[in-house]
């Protein structure tokens, strides 16, 4: 009666499948025949218009609605409660603090040491778990970050022994009971070791008891978030991706940012999947140029196809843009300046990424 | 479903509404018992003032002693607050979790909706049960104070203490209809409205309502639809002294009907619909 029944993916790699999967909201459709693969250790941009479907898409894989056709199929190796997420908007209650939130939230998952890993999770998060103040006082940033943190609550092993547990638990929650019984100086978190505490991301992570979940789906989890906080939390979904195996699903319309973390894409358009590729393809697919300007460009052309073999070339502005694979601005210079041509500029530009997505979202 | 019941334990203690119904809960308690002398002197001069002089009485001297008035008498008096008292927290509680999100961020993490639904409705059932006891604990202790009589004897129990053993179950009838209500609306002021109308103002009328269809539409007039009403069975009163064996038939079958009808409701609406 805890969990519901899903369909099982026996493919190894593949932690979440979609097949087929429709949604209609009477007459509207709002998603069409979704094939998407969600593969272990990815961080994958989800992209999509407003409207597209993606939270749609996410909702269905989460179990919160049921698809008009179609199915979900998780792999054999995690549970539903392995897959979290922070969904439209951040879930919380307002008028308790953070780690009461996120105490709630663990013993709902029936996580050991609830107080000791919430505090953890919150350092993790950049939130100061001393911090008593009703999450309804928190910027939109800090509600983003605990909505964050509260998705990373994840069922703890039981393979620690059990007497740890309980007197670590212990310890907490007798510095918590003095809390709720008025003494604001006491704090859940002063039983526990500097190291434990310690607002620095590497030591909270190494907090034996915390597990996280296998696959995390966020929708859009940088909003409202100041450039620092966006590192932030671009730090600490590559941390979990790389350390700790956390699968992820990124929704975002910041695409630059996107592109900084992710390994792979899926782009939604018009409640149908558009596409799904690596990043690595991607960067064949957006290819980039090198830009070059000489004293005589015609020249020059003749030089780059006979001596450094260059196909895909064209001239524009007075300038001469080259786009094969393989070749750097430091053979062309040297090829350049052999032939006695003066450079007057020399660039490579990355391709524009921007405008590969917004044609692939079907925008101009 | 017992950590989702643990996490919804530690939530009701960790709201401050809960203490602020139980504080209100316990105000009007406390109230009604200090007024009681007064409250039964009036209503012996309204009722009887006519002929006081010719029975030789004289209200305004008589004392709580002479009022019968004991704290056993006083302790359950103030025992309905509890349903109001819970009704409007409990919709709070409940509504709380769809309007937060947190129902969401539950249900996602794999937990059974039925699992969900029952363990609202169980921590939700602590909640009257809570306030009843702690009404009945001050309104004993003020009682003690006031009117003595503290003192125990042996029909009180069929008085005094299983009468409030029948509250209580007419306390977790109300809530699964509370419940049911909080779920199918899940918006905070829809539901309140509703579940206080219900608790309140209300009854009278669906019976009334009840009643007249089945006289016009039917032409049905022997059946008393009030005995089918749950909110008729929510004065402790009633019970005091006992109960016919038919009566308590009746009451038990319809409190059963008025618990798992709503329950039975909830769950399958919560299980086919969509959580935002």
């Amino acid at each position: 009666m805890t969990e519901e029944k899903l369909q099982v993916c026996e493919d190894d790699d593949v932690l979440v499948r979609t097949k087929g999967l429709a949604k209609t909201y009477g007459n509207k459709k709002v998603l069409e025949d979704v094939d998407l693969e969600i593969k272990k250790g990815k961080i994958y941009g989800f992209i999509g218009k407003n409207g597209s479907g993606k939270t749609t898409t996410m909702r269905l894989i989460l179990g919160l609605c049921k698809p008009s056709k179609g199915s979900v199929e998780i792999s054999k190796d995690i549970k539903r409660s392995d897959i979290s997420a922070v969904i439209e908007y951040p879930a919380f209650f307002p008028n308790m603090d953070a780690v009461t939130n996120m105490v709630t939230q663990c013993k709902a998952l029936g996580v050991k040491n609830p107080k000791k890993v919430s505090c953890a999770l919150l350092s993790l998060m950049g939130l100061n778990p001393k911090d008593r103040s009703k999450v309804k006082n928190f910027s939109l940033g800090m509600k983003q970050r605990l909505a964050i943190a509260m998705s990373l609550i994840c069922k703890n092993d039981s393979s620690q022994p059990a007497s740890n547990d309980s007197e670590g638990d212990k310890e907490v929650e007798k510095n918590s009971s003095d809390e709720d019984k008025g003494s604001s100086n006491e704090n859940p978190t002063e039983s526990l070791t500097n190291a434990e505490v310690n607002t620095d991301t590497e030591a909270d992570l190494s907090l034996p008891d915390l597990q996280y979940p296998s696959v995390l789906l966020l929708d859009e989890p940088i909003n409202g978030l100041d450039p620092e906080g966006i590192k932030e939390i671009r730090e600490i979904i590559l941390h979990l991706n790389r350390e700790k195996g956390v699968t992820f699903l990124i929704s975002s319309h910041i695409l630059g940012e996107l592109e900084k973390i992710s390994t792979g894409f899926i782009v939604i358009c018009n409640g149908k999947l558009a596409a799904q590729f690596d990043a690595k393809d991607l960067r064949k697919k957006v290819k980039g140029c090198i830009r070059l300007k000489t004293n005589n460009n015609s020249k020059a052309v003749e030089i780059l196809i006979n001596d450094l073999s260059i196909s895909n070339y064209r001239t524009e502005d007075g300038e001469i843009l080259i786009f094969d694979e393989g070749i750097n601005t430091s053979d062309i210079t040297k090829k350049m300046v052999e032939n006695d041509l003066i450079i007057e500029s020399i660039n490579s530009e990355t391709g524009n990424y921007e405008d590969y997505f917004i044609k692939l979202m079907g925008g101009n | 479903m017992l950590n989702l019941l643990k996490s919804d334990m530690y939530k009701i203690f960790k709201r401050m509404s809960f203490y602020v119904c139980l504080v209100l809960s316990l105000l009007a308690a406390g109230y009604t018992v200090w007024t009681f002398e007064d409250t039964i002197r009036n209503m012996y001069k309204k009722q009887y003032g006519a002929y006081a002089s010719m029975l030789g009485l004289d209200f305004d001297s008589m004392t709580a002693k002479d009022f019968g008035i004991t704290a056993w008498s006083v302790f359950s008096q103030s025992v309905s607050n509890a349903i109001l008292l819970s009704a409007i927290f409990v919709t709070i509680f409940l509504t709380s979790e769809f309007g937060s999100g947190m129902c969401k961020s539950i249900i996602l993490r794999g937990k059974g909706r039925v699992s969900y639904y029952l363990s609202k409705l169980v921590s939700s059932i602590t909640v009257p049960i809570i306030y009843t006891l702690a009404i009945c604990g001050v309104s004993f202790g003020i009682g003690a104070y006031r009117y003595q009589g503290a003192e125990w004897k042996e029909e009180y129990l069929k008085d005094y203490i299983i009468p409030l053993g029948w509250f209580a179950l007419v306390t977790i009838s109300w809530i699964s209809v509370i419940c049911m209500v909080c779920f199918l609306c899940r918006s905070s002021g829809f539901s309140m409205a509703i579940n206080l109308g219900l608790v309140t103002i209300l009854p009278g009328a669906i019976i009334l309502a009840i009643m007249y269809a089945a006289k016009a539409w039917f032409n049905v007039t022997n059946i008393e639809f009030a005995k089918y009403w749950i909110g008729n069975y929510s004065n402790v009163s009633l019970y005091s002294g006992g109960m016919q064996n038919d009566e308590m038939m009746a009451m038990i079958y319809t409190l059963c009907g008025w618990f798992f009808v709503p329950m039975i409701i909830g769950i399958l609406s919560f299980k086919c619909r969509e959580i935002k």
